[in-house]
Order: structure tokens, then C-alpha cells, then sequence
């Protein structure tokens, strides 16, 4: 892997530069007070490497939407149909370690025998540059544990590491190379020193933070050796916000449902999941996952387990934004901590 | 790359009224070279109507050859209901085919044992067809099918010419006899005394409603079959047909990507005692 | 692509959570929760995740509609506005002001609030204008009015997960409040002790301390021997009584005789249950009651609210931090439509109409003569309509025919009319009866604030155009301007005009409201808003203990009718369902109604699980299924109000609160059949 550095004026031109070759440059952006959210700042040049607190939500909302749209319905009567197509190219910008495993598992998973065109349409003309964290994002967050922070391994064009005097810049798929070779008077060697100096920090914040044992977890869920009593416990809180599922940045299942005006309409897509009774009630009134801790169930055993044994890695990337948002406050890192 | 969730236009052929809640619909997709004909017994397609939605239908017919399928629908929700309003020439979407397939290869040279619920036939029928026309592939075969009265036995004339061929035959029963019935009368594991394949190596093939499965299987395993050569249908809410919406999900399987057909060892691992 | 996201405040429930609306181009494709809002923090509820969905639904009303020969046809604006313009005056110069009425909305924001009322008063003349406060909260602001001085909620949520006792008396925060909801989860988890007193064992009854499965309609008897067991146990605290109340040798006068042991008949509790919560309520040291339309809609609404405030008065437990009182408001903005002087006998901040400086400020300011009687209630306009002397209503943003009780009742009142007006968002049941339909604007569409229920202004902020071309406010402005008058209708001056002849409100301005909002009363241009009232002293000056007794509902069980129906609210559908209807996997969560009846009842009735049974009442019947659930008190049956097809409100009961005129939705009497 090639090391490079870029000095923080170095680092604006380069933005510059990239703005200019993508149509929509998405990145952390302050809205009202403290809040974080990814937007589009191609345009308004607000985007911001240094924040307290992770983003509301995760940019897996540029990729996969609340609600999409998935083709147009041109007429009921003739049944026909037409597709919608998203040729945009898109450039990611800070996202954190957490974020880019977690949009890395859900192209994996919308890859496969069938492919998921609306995802992977967007993703494969995505660019993405990591910010690598120097500190916890919040006191909940958990990312170390779930193998999936400070440094992003995988699934970047750069990654950024922030140090004094600048960046380190470790470049990642081709995309990256070929964005150094386009703005090769930017970058420099990096140092040894600067190395030394990004490895101090990024252990400062791994330190007393210990990667879990996710096998051994998948093994004790898979066997179902917990006490019914953190069940029952989770079962009382949740109220079916639906949170959790839209603010993941790993949850991927959705709703269809067709919107007519008339002959003509769409059909679209809507985040949808384990917390609802309907998500899986078939006909007749029969619910597979009849109680709120059964479907909160199904959905710890997604992450935790399943994923384990399907992926090699749980799909629970310790981002806490589940945690936050939840009026029930369950948490899952509480959760596998009495695990 | 496709767009997997866009559906192509097929015109409906023809209308059979099956039962008095229940018709088939004989459909010929408008793009020839579309790989929706190229499915195996046991695949199920997706059907739009456009304003109501979609919702998977298991193949009724055992792949032919002159470019159309069938799929049988009963009435229950309010997708079916529309689609039952529907008439000869009218057109939807559909796209698949979806699913596994039932194990052809393990039931080459076997007997083999069908017991069918109501409208569950209709997912049968594909395989049983395919089986008749490769006869001389396969040993004993028993088709055991309970209805609730005789007026919702779903094709009857084929049903009756089953039962002509060589080494086979045909049981009936209904829950509600009317007059001209002169069969038995019961649920479908009355019929069980009467099939006469070997426990030990035969397969067993389900479908129909989950009760009537859940008792079926309980009396067959006590005749001696397999766990794993029982197969039944599961049925499953699902949006997507293609393992991406999440709603079939269960434990790490996808009812449409890895079933619908599951072996009862398979049902039993992922925590389903039907 | 433009992307922005639009900061704004929930439009469905009264805790007025924050979010961004999500916007591409010109679609509004999610909500993101806003983390910096001082009320939701983060935290949203299924509604508020979903609060996109509505929006842009193929089903809005896009064009005004006439209704000619008994069919809508579609209009210009200019062709509608001026046809309503015309008959308004018609009937005006006909048969007077008082022949018209206007009912308001708590959907709407604070400053079309203030509009429709300015345009009620000096437009049309009439102080004929309400709104749907009457059917929920009317019983707070005339009970808490006159007990504490103020009608309002008297602390702010932030103190509640720091309770070490909150009593949640005909309230289900999980469901109807859910972030609210989420600071008494968090208040548990912290370690309060919670005493939830209702008919239904509800999802906090769960984690409660104490659960009181009273039945419907007998909370002063419960109210009342707690007072009783906490006064004989000397569990009271005398020197707040002593120092800022009076009347307590009244009150003592009406509760002697409630013991706990005297109302176990009547409620249907255990006095010992009473006694443990009696006890536990009088000696936390922060304790508050939590209450919500199981209190108001009864016939005896107004008592309720009375008897807890005396129960807090007695105890101490109000007039300071960590205390007190909270109504939980049933809408987005129902707290602003009263505050706004929606209401027949109040201008804006609560000033009354009858009081002749405050008339002849508001008459200079907006240079007209304004009538000097109160107006008619809600409840007064359907029984006028019927009469006769009421001939025209103009509607903005509810649905009478789904929302009040006894639905025939009102389809006759409203049949009644010479000319009906709706503004409306989505062809509802009521927008059908109507001669004009005019095509309002959602919450998404306009700026403006909104008020929650603990007294916070929030802004309301504009991500689209609006679908019809107007926003509610230009609506009534340009009806205003075919009568003859000029309203202004940008909303950050109508702010403005509303301060400055509001004392309550005088520091309200959009520029002050930007950051986290206010709390009123901010009563100067600075003052920093009040998070907790009657602090050291009632705004009445010393709280007033009114001895009030228990009645029974105005309908009560019998031989023909054994059971008590009670209906409310559940987590994923809003009130009538308009909006909530709309929205994918609410709909498929709950897409039909049902009525909840105890196992007991069912096997007595042999009824089974979801199979569909007849419900019926003096007024009216219903067919649905039914949930069968030991959740309820045996004789109780419940029902959710919020599915337009099978509409609850055909078997609830229009007997009304005599003082607040708020109908008796949380007890009738009832049977049940099977079909």
C-alpha cells in the first residue's frame, strides 16, 4: 500500500478538484446547531473533516433511501413499465471507519446471484475517501470492538488520517490511484515520522478498547444459552420506532408498494424490518415473530450470528446510532456486553 | 445489468375457473426469448398488478413448450382479488422464475409419495407432470389430495388421467361430501393406510395448508419415512423474490433465494416444526 | 440534484419532536431525526419516521373544488375564492355574523391560528371560532385555569427522567406521546417509581410500581381517596398548603368520606392498591402526574383535572421543579391554537374577548369594531346547526364527521348547513359534505411555528412549494381581501402582530425562536422563557382547592349494555388516519379496526380470536374484529379511533363536560355479538 501526505491547503484544492469530476460530492455537514448529517456540498462548501459526535445518519441514505423509487409505471392497463436510472456519479467524502465496512457489506450483499441494480448502479459509480478516527466518535460507540475502527482495511479510494501538520493519505482501490496520478503536485511521501505520529494516535484510541470475540458470541446466540430474562427485558422497551433499522448502516431490507395517480405511478421502495409485526405476517394473521422480542431477536441474530457465519464478520459495525435514537434504550452494546 | 425488479408484460391466454374461489390463468409473456418459461417444478414467479402491487405464485404447470405457463390463484387478499377480475386478453408483469427446484436428481428411480391440500396442488402439479412424462425414471407413485368439497378439487380431468398411468394411482378426499360423492370422506391422512411405496427409500412431497402439513408430516414419519426425504413448500411473506427484501428471512435462509422448498431435516434447523 | 434538508417540527402528536425532512430535488424522500432539538433529541417515534410519506401522496387535494348538482367539480383558485367570498357575505348580510362560524385547526401553525381568528373576528364579526381543543384538551386549560391561573402544562419534559415518582393517570405515553414516553422509560431506568392508573394494562404498566385497573369513568373517586388516605395519614404537606393555597378546609369537606375502602366498589380497585400509591405518590420528593384525554373527555372532564390538582396541591408537588402537572396535548399544535385565541371567548395569550380594554386594543390594531359576546363552542355549533340560527361553517383542517362523537349526530348537523366550507389537506369524510373545498397546504409546505405541549414554540419550516399553489394562511388572507380587508400573510409579520398585542408572548419572533424555540410566557422582548410556571407563586396568586365529587358517565352500563366502551389512541395511527392511512408499513401494521375485550368476557360470549363481532351502542353499531387480550379490565371494551371505514365515533357518546363542552369519549355503554 502506497503512503502518501497532503498538507491541509493541499487537501481544499484537492476537494476542488474533485468536485469538479462528480456530480454530487456527499460529506459531513453541519446543519442546525450540532447537528451532523451527509449532504450534498458540491455547491455550498460546507463540508467538515473535524466534528464532534458521529452524523445522524449514516450515508448509506445516499445509496439506499428512506424511500427510492424503483421504475415508473407508464400504465396499469397495459402493465407497462419503465425503468428509473440513477447514472450520477457520486464522491464520498469523510467517512468514517464504520461507514465504509458497513457500505462495503451491503454492496456484498445486494451483489450475489441477483443483483440489487438500484444499489449497485450507485455504488460502482461512487468514489469513496475515509477519514480515519483519532478519537470515539461518542461515549456509546463501540467500533473497535466490532472490528470495524479506527482505520477503514478495506472498501476506500483514500483514507485520510489526520495528524499536526496535515494529512497521511494511504491510497486504496484504483479510483485512488488514479486520483493521485490526476493531482500528483499535492501529495508528498509521508514521513516516517508522520507515521509514528498517526500510530500514537490512532493507538491512543484503541487503547483498554479490546476487539471483541465475535465467534465465540455467534456461537453462544446460535445456541440459544442466553436467559430468557434480557428477552422479556427488551421485549418491554421496544416501541416499534423503526429507529434502529432506518439509522443502521448495514440494514438493508425493504417494502415494495406501488403509488398510482391515476393510470400512471411508481413503484417504490421503503426501509422496512425486523421491529414490525407486518414484516413478516402472512396471510390469515399468522406472524412468524408474533412478540417485540422476538423481532428485536431476529434482528440482534442477523447482525450478531448469521452474518458471522455468512460473511466472516458480524454486520454490526458499533456506530451506536441505534442507541441514540432509541425511545425503548435498548442497546445493543449492552447487550453483547451480558453476553 | 438488469433491473431484476422490473416485471415484462404477458397476456392472459385464457381463464379456467378451478373452484368457486379459485381460477388458473394461462399466461404467455410478450418477450419470447425471456427466460421466464425456462423454470423447473417447484419455481415460483412474480406477479404485478400495477396499483395492487406484487405477489409470488408458484408455476402450475411443468414447463412446455408453447411459450405460455400457468399459475393457479385463490382468492384471499386484495391483490388476488383484483387479479380475479381480470379477463382473456388483459395483461400483467411477471418476472422469474424464482426459487429452488424440487431434487430431481435424488428422486430419480424412487417411489415417490404426493400429498396435496386444496389449492396446494397447484405447486405439485409441475412436478407430477414431469414425473408422468419420464415415467419409466421413476418406481411407485401415490398421489394422496384432500379438498373441502369436491367442487374445489383443482383439475379434476388431469387428475382423472393420472391415475391411468402405469404403477400409479390417485386418492381423494373431502372434508364436505355433496351428494354425487361417493369417495371418502376426511382429512388426508386417512388416506395414509392405503399408499403402498417403501418408507424407507420413497420421497414424500407437500403442499397445501399449514396444518394439514404439520399433522401430514407428524403421520408419516411414524409410517417410517425420512426426515430428509420429506419435502414440503413453505410459505413465506415476501416482496422481492430474490433474497434482497428481507422479509422471508429465517435464520440465516432466504425462503425465496434458498426455497420455497425445504426438506423437513432443513424446516427442523431452521426452527420450524411446520 | 438539489439535496437540502429542512429543519421543522413534527406534525403529528403534541410533543413536537424535531426533524430534518429529507429533500431531492423536489421529493421528500426521509426524515433524519435532529440530535440539537431540545424536545426529541434525537429520538422520533414510527409516526415521526414516516412523517415524509404523506406528503406528496397521489391522493392530496390539488385543485379547489365546487360541489355542483351533488358532484365536485374542479375550480380556479379565483373562480373558488370568490364563489366562498360571495355566499360568506350573502349569508352575513342575511342573517348576520352570528349565523357563521369558523373552526380552526390545531394541524395549522401558530400564525394561521391567529389569522383564522382575526378573520373570524373583524372579517366575518363573529367570535363564533374554535376548534378541535374542544373534543380534547378544553378540559385542561378551564380545569388547571382555575385551580393554578394557567391552562397549561406547568414543567418541562427535561425534568422527567429525574422524577422519583410520576403517576400516569388516562395516559399511554408509549403509544400516544412516544418520546415523552421515552424520558418516563428513561426516568425508570434511572430508577423512578411510576403508578399508572388505567382501564388497560398498558406497556409502562409493565414496568410499573403500582398499576391501578380502575374503570372508565370513575377517576375522582379514585383522585379523592388518595387525597382521603394521604390527608389521614398526615402524608399531606402542610406548610405549602399554608403558604400558597386556599380552600383546603373545603376540599377536606368534599374527600372525608372517600376512603379508600368506600370507592373500591365503584372503581373496581383494591383500596390497598390506592393506599400503596396514595403513599408512594405523597412521599417522593419529586413527583408529577402525567395525564392526557382519559382525564378530559369525560362529562366530568373538567373535575378530573380539578382532582389532580388538588391531589398535587395537597402533596406539594406542583409550583416547582421537578412537580407538577403535564397534559399531554393531543396534537401538533393544539397548545398554539388555544394560545393563539382560537377559541369563542379568547383573543390570543387567553385574553377575553368580554373584557372591554382588551377588545378595544385588538379593535385599533386592526381598525374595525369586534363583537363583544362570546362565541359558540364546537359543541354549541353542531347543536346551533341542527337549531337552525347557524347557517354557514368554515372548516380548516379537521374532520368532524370521524373525530366527534355520536357520528350521525354531526352528519346532521353539517347536512343542516346552508354553505359549508372545507379546507382541507385530503378528501376526508367530512371534506365530502362540504360546497367548496378549498386545498390546503401540510406542515411541510409553509413556515410558521407550532406550539408542544410544554409550551415551546417551534418553527415550522417550508421544504416545497405548496401542492395547491397555497398555504392555509394565503388562503384565508385573499378570502379576507375579496370581503373587504387586507390581512397580511407572511407568517414571520403575522408572528410579529401577535406579539405585540400578546403580553404572554411578547419575546415571540421567528429570529428569537431559531435556535431551540421558547417556552412561553415570554413576556418581554428578551425574557428567556419559562420552563416551569407558578414558581414561588400561582399566576392566579395562591392555588385554589374546588372540592369536586364523583359523578358516574352520563351513560352507564346496564342490562342491554353491560360493558363500558373506551376508545383512544394507539403508536402507529394518528386520529382519523388521513395521514397515517398513507403511509406504507403503517398501514400494514394496523389496516383495519378491532375492539379489545378481556378473555373472561370473550369465552363467556364465545368469542374467538379475531373473528369479527358487532358492537353496539344506543347510537350506533359496528362490525369488527376482535383482539381478544388480558391487557383489559373484564366489562371494558376498547376501541382505537382511527380507521375512516370502520369509524369508532358512530357508537361514542355526545354527552359533554357542562363546562368545557368536551364530549364523552372514554365511556359509554356498550354490548357486543357475536355476528
Amino acid at each position: 500500500m502506497q503512503r502518501l501526505f497532503i498538507t491541509s491547503e493541499n487537501l481544499k484544492i484537492l476537494v476542488a478538484n474533485l468536485k469538479k469530476s462528480c456530480d454530487e460530492f456527499i460529506a459531513p455537514k453541519k446543519e442546525h446547531l450540532d447537528d451532523i448529517v451527509f449532504a450534498d456540498t458540491k455547491n455550498d462548501h460546507a463540508e467538515l473533516l473535524n466534528y464532534e459526535g458521529n452524523s445522524v445518519i449514516s450515508p448509506r441514505a445516499f445509496l439506499l433511501p428512506q424511500t427510492e423509487e424503483l421504475f415508473e409505471i407508464k400504465s396499469v392497463k397495459n402493465a407497462s413499465f419503465s425503468p428509473i436510472e440513477d447514472k450520477k456519479k457520486r464522491i464520498f467524502y469523510g467517512l468514517r471507519p464504520c461507514d465504509i465496512k458497513a457500505l462495503t457489506l451491503m454492496r456484498s450483499f445486494f451483489s450475489g446471484d441477483f443483483i440489487d441494480l438500484p444499489y449497485q448502479e450507485k455504488y460502482e459509480r461512487s468514489t469513496f475517501i475515509a477519514l480515519a478516527c483519532n478519537r470515539l466518535c461518542c461515549d456509546e460507540a463501540f467500533c473497535c470492538e466490532m472490528d470495524a475502527g479506527p482505520v477503514a482495511k478495506e472498501g476506500y479510494a483514500l483514507q485520510l488520517v489526520a495528524i499536526a501538520k496535515g494529512y497521511l493519505v494511504d491510497v486504496g482501490a484504483k479510483e485512488g490511484r488514479q486520483i493521485v496520478r490526476e493531482n500528483k503536485k499535492l501529495f508528498t511521501k509521508a514521513k516516517a515520522a508522520d507515521a509514528k505520529e498517526a500510530a500514537v494516535t490512532l493507538r491512543g484510541m484503541t487503547k483498554g478498547r479490546k476487539r471483541i470475540d465475535y465467534k465465540k458470541l455467534a456461537k453462544i446466540m446460535k445456541e440459544d444459552k442466553l436467559k430468557p430474562s434480557v428477552w422479556d427485558d427488551i421485549g418491554l422497551r421496544c416501541v416499534v420506532c423503526s429507529g434502529c433499522i432506518t439509522l443502521c448502516p448495514t440494514c438493508s431490507c425493504f417494502g415494495i408498494a406501488d403509488r398510482l395517480d391515476g393510470d400512471s405511478g411508481t413503484r417504490f421502495r421503503y426501509c422496512d424490518g425486523c421491529p414490525y409485526a407486518g414484516f413478516t405476517r402472512m396471510a390469515g394473521e399468522n406472524t412468524p415473530f408474533p412478540l417485540h422480542k422476538d423481532r428485536i431477536r431476529r434482528f440482534f441474530e442477523h447482525k450478531l450470528n448469521i452474518d458471522v457465519e455468512r460473511y466472516g464478520t458480524p454486520s454490526c459495525v458499533g456506530c451506536a446510532r441505534c442507541i441514540q435514537t432509541c425511545p425503548g434504550n435498548i442497546s445493543i452494546r449492552k447487550f453483547i456486553d451480558t453476553v | 445489468m438488469k433491473n431484476e425488479y422490473l416485471p415484462i408484460k404477458a397476456v392472459i391466454e385464457k381463464v379456467i375457473v378451478e373452484s368457486p374461489d379459485a381460477k388458473t390463468f394461462i399466461l404467455r409473456p410478450i418477450d419470447k426469448t425471456n427466460h421466464m418459461l425456462k423454470h423447473k417444478p417447484g419455481q415460483f414467479v412474480m406477479l404485478s398488478l400495477a396499483g395492487y402491487g406484487e405477489a409470488p405464485f408458484t408455476y402450475a404447470s411443468s414447463p412446455i413448450k408453447d411459450g405460455v405457463f400457468q399459475i393457479s390463484v385463490r382468492r384471499v387478499g386484495i391483490l388476488t382479488h383484483a387479479l380475479h377480475q381480470l379477463k382473456e386478453k388483459d395483461i400483467v408483469g411477471v418476472r422469474g422464475p424464482y426459487g429452488n427446484t424440487f431434487p430431481l436428481a435424488k428422486i430419480k428411480n424412487k417411489d415417490i409419495l404426493f400429498i396435496a391440500g386444496g389449492c396446494g396442488m397447484a405447486p405439485l402439479r409441475p412436478l407430477i407432470q414431469y414425473v408422468f412424462k419420464n415415467r419409466k425414471d421413476y418406481g411407485r407413485i401415490e398421489i394422496i389430495y384432500g379438498c373441502r368439497s369436491p367442487k374445489d378439487i383443482f383439475y379434476k380431468e388431469e387428475i382423472k388421467s393420472w391415475a391411468n398411468n402405469p404403477n400409479s394411482s390417485v386418492h381423494l378426499t373431502v372434508d364436505e361430501p355433496d351428494q354425487a360423492w361417493g369417495g371418502t370422506c376426511g382429512v388426508v391422512c386417512i388416506l395414509l393406510p392405503k399408499i403402498k411405496v417403501n418408507p424407507k427409500t420413497s420421497l414424500v412431497f407437500l403442499c397445501g395448508p399449514g396444518v394439514m402439513i404439520k399433522f401430514a408430516i407428524k403421520d408419516i414419519l411414524k409410517l417410517g419415512f425420512k426426515e430428509n426425504n420429506i419435502y414440503a413448500s413453505l410459505e413465506r411473506y415476501m416482496k422481492c423474490g430474490i433474497g434482497k427484501c428481507g422479509h422471508c428471512y429465517i435464520k440465516g435462509k432466504y425462503v425465496c433465494l434458498d426455497g420455497p422448498n425445504f426438506s423437513y431435516a432443513q424446516m427442523k434447523e431452521l426452527g420450524i416444526d411446520s | 440534484m438539489i439535496t437540502k434538508r429542512v429543519l421543522t417540527t413534527c406534525p403529528y402528536c403534541g410533543v413536537g419532536c424535531g426533524f430534518y425532512l429529507d429533500v431531492r430535488d423536489a421529493r421528500i424522500v426521509g426524515v433524519i431525526p435532529s440530535k440539537s432539538n431540545p424536545v426529541s433529541k434525537g429520538y422520533l417515534c414510527v409516526k415521526g419516521w414516516h412523517a415524509h410519506e404523506p406528503i406528496q401522496h397521489p391522493d392530496r387535494l390539488k385543485k379547489p373544488l365546487i360541489k355542483e348538482n351533488g358532484k365536485f367539480k374542479e375550480a380556479s383558485w379565483d373562480a373558488a375564492l370568490d364563489y366562498v367570498a360571495a355566499r360568506l357575505k350573502q349569508i352575513k348580510n342575511k342573517y348576520g355574523p352570528d349565523a357563521l362560524a369558523v373552526c380552526a385547526s390545531a394541524r395549522c401553525t401558530n400564525e394561521e391560528n391567529f389569522l383564522m381568528m382575526k378573520f373570524s373576528r373583524a372579517v366575518l364579526g363573529t367570535n363564533n371560532v374554535d376548534h378541535c381543543a374542544r373534543t380534547c384538551h378544553a378540559a385542561t386549560v378551564a380545569g388547571l385555569n382555575q385551580s393554578f391561573g394557567s391552562g397549561a402544562s406547568t414543567n418541562s419534559y427535561d425534568e422527567l427522567p429525574f422524577m422519583d415518582c410520576i403517576l400516569i393517570i388516562g395516559s399511554n405515553p408509549t403509544e400516544a406521546h412516544p418520546i415523552v414516553g421515552w424520558r418516563v422509560r428513561t426516568a425508570i431506568d434511572n430508577g423512578a417509581k411510576i403508578i399508572v392508573c388505567d382501564p388497560r394494562k398498558i406497556l409502562v404498566a409493565e414496568s410499573a410500581y403500582v398499576y391501578i385497573q380502575q374503570y372508565p369513568g370513575t377517576d375522582i373517586a379514585l383522585l379523592n381517596a388518595m387525597i382521603n388516605f394521604i390527608v389521614t395519614q398526615e402524608l399531606h404537606d402542610k406548610e405549602f398548603i399554608a403558604k400558597r393555597t386556599e380552600g383546603f378546609s373545603e376540599l377536606w369537606d368534599a374527600v372525608k368520606d372517600y376512603t379508600p375502602e368506600s370507592v373500591e366498589d365503584v372503581t373496581g380497585v383494591k383500596a390497598e392498591l390506592i393506599k400503596q400509591a396514595a403513599k408512594l405518590y405523597a412521599t417522593s420528593k419529586r413527583a408529577c402526574i402525567m395525564y392526557s384525554l382519559g382525564m378530559t373527555e369525560h362529562t366530568v372532564g373538567t373535575d378530573n383535572i380539578i382532582a389532580m390538582a388538588n391531589l398535587a396541591m395537597v402533596c406539594g408537588h406542583v409550583g416547582r421543579e421537578f412537580s407538577g402537572l403535564y397534559p399531554m396535548r393531543g396534537q401538533n399544535n393544539v397548545q398554539g391554537a388555544c394560545d393563539m385565541g382560537a377559541l369563542p371567548n379568547v383573543y390570543s395569550g387567553y385574553q377575553p374577548v368580554t373584557d372591554e380594554a382588551i377588545r378595544k386594543k385588538f379593535a385599533d390594531a386592526w381598525r374595525v369594531n369586534l363583537p363583544a359576546v362570546k362565541g359558540l363552542t364546537l359543541t354549541d355549533m353542531i347543536y346551533k346547526a341542527i337549531e337552525g340560527p347557524l347557517k354557514c361553517f368554515y372548516i380548516i383542517g379537521e374532520d368532524q364527521v370521524r373525530t366527534d362523537p355520536n357520528t350521525h349526530w354531526i352528519e346532521q348537523a353539517l347536512d343542516s348547513l346552508e354553505f359549508l366550507v372545507i379546507q382541507e389537506i385530503f378528501l376526508s369524510e367530512t371534506a365530502k359534505k362540504a360546497d367548496v373545498i378549498l386545498p390546503g397546504a401540510s406542515f411541510a409546505e409553509k413556515d410558521g411555528t407550532f406550539t408542544c405541549a410544554e409550551r415551546r414554540f417551534q418553527r415550522v419550516r417550508k421544504a416545497i412549494e405548496p401542492i395547491s399553489g397555497k398555504t392555509d394562511g394565503e388562503i384565508i388572507c385573499e378570502i379576507a381581501q375579496r370581503l373587504g380587508y387586507t390581512m397580511e400573510s407572511d407568517p414571520e409579520k403575522v408572528c410579529d402582530e401577535m406579539a405585540s398585542l400578546t403580553p404572554l408572548y411578547t419575546g415571540v419572533s421567528f429570529e428569537r425562536l431559531e435556535d431551540n424555540g421558547l417556552q412561553w410566557p415570554v413576556p418581554e422582548k428578551n425574557h428567556p422563557g419559562t420552563p416551569v410556571v407558578h414558581l414561588g407563586k400561582f399566576i392566579r396568586g395562591l392555588g385554589k382547592f374546588i372540592p369536586v365529587r364523583h359523578k358516574p358517565p352520563a351513560e352507564v352500563t346496564d342490562k342491554e349494555y353491560p360493558f363500558i366502551l373506551s376508545t383512544g389512541r394507539m403508536l402507529f395511527h394518528y386520529n382519523t388516519g388521513t395521514m397515517t392511512t398513507r403511509v406504507a408499513n403503517i398501514l400494514r401494521e394496523y389496516p383495519r379496526n378491532f375492539v379489545q375485550i378481556n378473555p373472561a368476557d370473550a369465552q363467556r360470549l364465545g368469542i374467538k380470536k379475531q373473528e369479527r363481532v358487532m358492537v353496539r351502542t344506543r347510537r350506533g353499531e359496528l362490525k369488527v374484529a376482535a383482539q381478544i387480550t388480558d391487557k383489559i379490565k373484564p366489562g371494558v371494551l376498547w376501541m382505537p379511533f382511527h380507521f375512516s371505514d370502520e369509524p369508532t365515533n358512530v357508537l361514542t357518546n355526545n354527552a359533554f363536560d357542562p363546562v368545557c363542552r368536551t364530549g364523552e369519549y372514554k365511556a359509554c355503554a356498550a354490548k357486543i355479538e357475536k355476528i
